[in-house]
């Protein structure tokens, strides 16, 4: 089964659209969503959600119509949103009894774990916790309902670099098991990087890919060459490129390029601002 | 649902506890004066309970996340009308006990019948406040509609309390009981009855109109 299934998703606003959106992300899996700001990450998310109403499209989740039942459905799906929407003057023990009425799954015993292996003051008001802290709470909330999908908008901004490593490894956990998934929305492709199996590149409203990590750095790779070498290389091999006056680095499909000729490994972060270029010229 | 109830609650927990205080000195105002306007007040102050649950919820983003957990529209909205009745009804029983001990150490005695008389009238003005603005609120948010509460509040306070002191006029209370010839017809348990299946009703109708805004709208 697929933890979700989007089919041609739309959703227009007076300045933006998010245009005939399509993904799937298997179950067991982790797909990471990268985009710009702006580019309709969040929308995205809260279509899924159903908190905005699609203009076209389909969204499955978890084998499940978000337009049916979903009330139930939610009940598996944990949620951490950049902003992450607790109400400002509650404690860490009375979210806990929030949390407790409001999903079928609570465990407290496992939120009070998270909540000492992320160091929460108990006592402190929700408002009164830095950024980082209350990314933190969001987290433990999300993750002590024994939930089958991960949904996160975001949810590593504002942590410094140990912590959001300790919890990029929770994240890995988490999808040890098989009908674990997890999307994770993010400007930071480092941790993408780091974490995901799939990665969905979103510009402009627009999904540009969606595909394995694994087989985007195998497909892509990079070639430095001269003016007269790019004009040999094709429109069709070329999928990006940034030019100086001595030449140009190109991010080339691998198998395009002819024999022979040096193509070196593109990370992630290259793949999409190469591609970012090849699509904004 | 619950677990709404108890976030408002815990929400506005420390802001309640100055607003009852309040409660009690308008209501203790009103005994003392023999006013009516000041218990009205009160009512309407703590019908405001969900519209200020409703503006922290849009403060803190909770709306788009109570709107992922396993919630339906219908829960949230609900909620908020509960929490209002709740906090009406808190008010309506200090009334009676702030009304009963005033009694008993002014005149020494109680007097039921007067006590009961005025219950379901400031239930209804609240019935009115909440049915007439939380659909409102709903669709334009707290900030937006503020204007309108902030309108609606002195609409509903000026006309109950002029109602109220026409109806005191002597002359005037039985021009309209014999013009409406309730006198012998009905007592006043039917009007009262009458009067909560009307707030019944408009308190039910507001709850749809609501629930079908919130539906619609993009959280």
């Amino acid at each position: 089964m697929n933890a979700l299934e989007i089919t041609n998703l739309t959703k227009e606003y007076k300045d933006f659209k998010l245009d005939n959106v399509s993904l799937t992300l298997p179950s067991g899996c982790i797909m990471g969503l990268i985009g710009e700001n702006g580019a309709g990450k969040s929308t995205m998310i809260k279509l899924i959600m159903d908190v905005v109403k699609r203009d076209a499209g389909e969204v499955i989740v978890l084998g499940k119509n978000n337009r049916s039942d979903f009330k139930e459905i939610k009940d598996h799906i944990g949620i951490v949103l950049d902003e992450t929407g607790f109400p400002e003057t509650v404690t860490v023990k009375q979210l806990n009894t929030i949390m407790k009425i409001t999903y079928k799954n609570w465990d407290e015993q496992v939120f009070f774990q998270y909540i000492e292996r992320f160091a929460l003051p108990q006592q402190t008001l929700f408002r009164d916790y830095s950024k980082g802290m209350k990314m933190k709470l969001a987290i433990a909330a999300a993750m002590s309902h024994h939930a089958k999908l991960l949904i996160l908008d975001e949810a590593t901004s504002g942590l410094d670099p140990i912590v959001r490593d300790e919890i990029l490894d929770i994240f890995l956990e988490f999808t040890r098991e098989d009908d674990h998934s997890i999307l994770i929305s993010s400007h930071i492709v480092s941790d993408l990087e780091k974490l995901c199996d799939y990665i969905a590149f979103l510009h402009k409203g627009k999904i540009i890919f969606c595909e394995e990590k694994d087989r985007l750095i195998d497909k892509y790779g990079i070639m430095h060459c001269r003016k007269m070498e790019l004009q040999e290389l094709g429109e069709n091999v070329v999928k990006g490129k940034r030019e100086s006056n001595y030449g140009a680095d190109v991010l080339v499909e691998r198998n395009k390029v002819p024999k022979g000729k040096n193509v070196e490994n593109a990370s992630i972060e290259d793949i999409i601002l190469f591609m970012v270029k090849g699509t904004d010229k | 649902m619950k677990g709404l109830l108890l976030k408002d609650f815990y929400m506005i927990w420390k802001q309640a506890k100055i607003m009852l205080l309040l409660v009690i000195i308008y209501i203790l105002i009103g005994v003392f004066n023999d006013s009516l306007f000041w218990t009205m007040f009160s009512v309407i102050f703590m019908s405001m309970l969900p519209i200020t649950a409703l503006a922290l919820d849009e403060r803190s983003g909770w709306n788009r996340y109570a709107g992922m957990l396993p919630y339906s529209s219908k829960d949230i909205v609900m909620s908020k009308y509960l929490f209002g009745l709740i906090g009406v009804g808190i008010v309506i029983v200090v009334y009676v006990i702030l009304t009963v001990l005033t009694g008993i150490a002014l005149h020494r005695e109680i007097q039921p019948a007067a006590i009961l008389e005025m219950i379901i009238p400031l239930f209804s003005v609240s019935c009115i406040f909440m049915g007439t603005n939380l659909p409102i609120m709903f669709k334009t948010g707290v900030e937006k509609g503020r204007m309108w509460y902030t309108l609606s509040l002195i609409v509903i306070m000026g006309s109950s309390s002029a109602v109220i002191s026409i109806l005191n006029e002597e002359s005037v209370k039985k021009e309209i009981i014999g013009f409406l010839q309730i006198g012998r017809l009905t007592d006043a348990m039917l009007q009262n009855a009458v009067l909560l299946v009307v707030c019944g009703v408009l308190l039910l109708g507001s709850m749809n109109l609501a629930v079908k805004i919130y539906e619609k709208k993009d959280l």
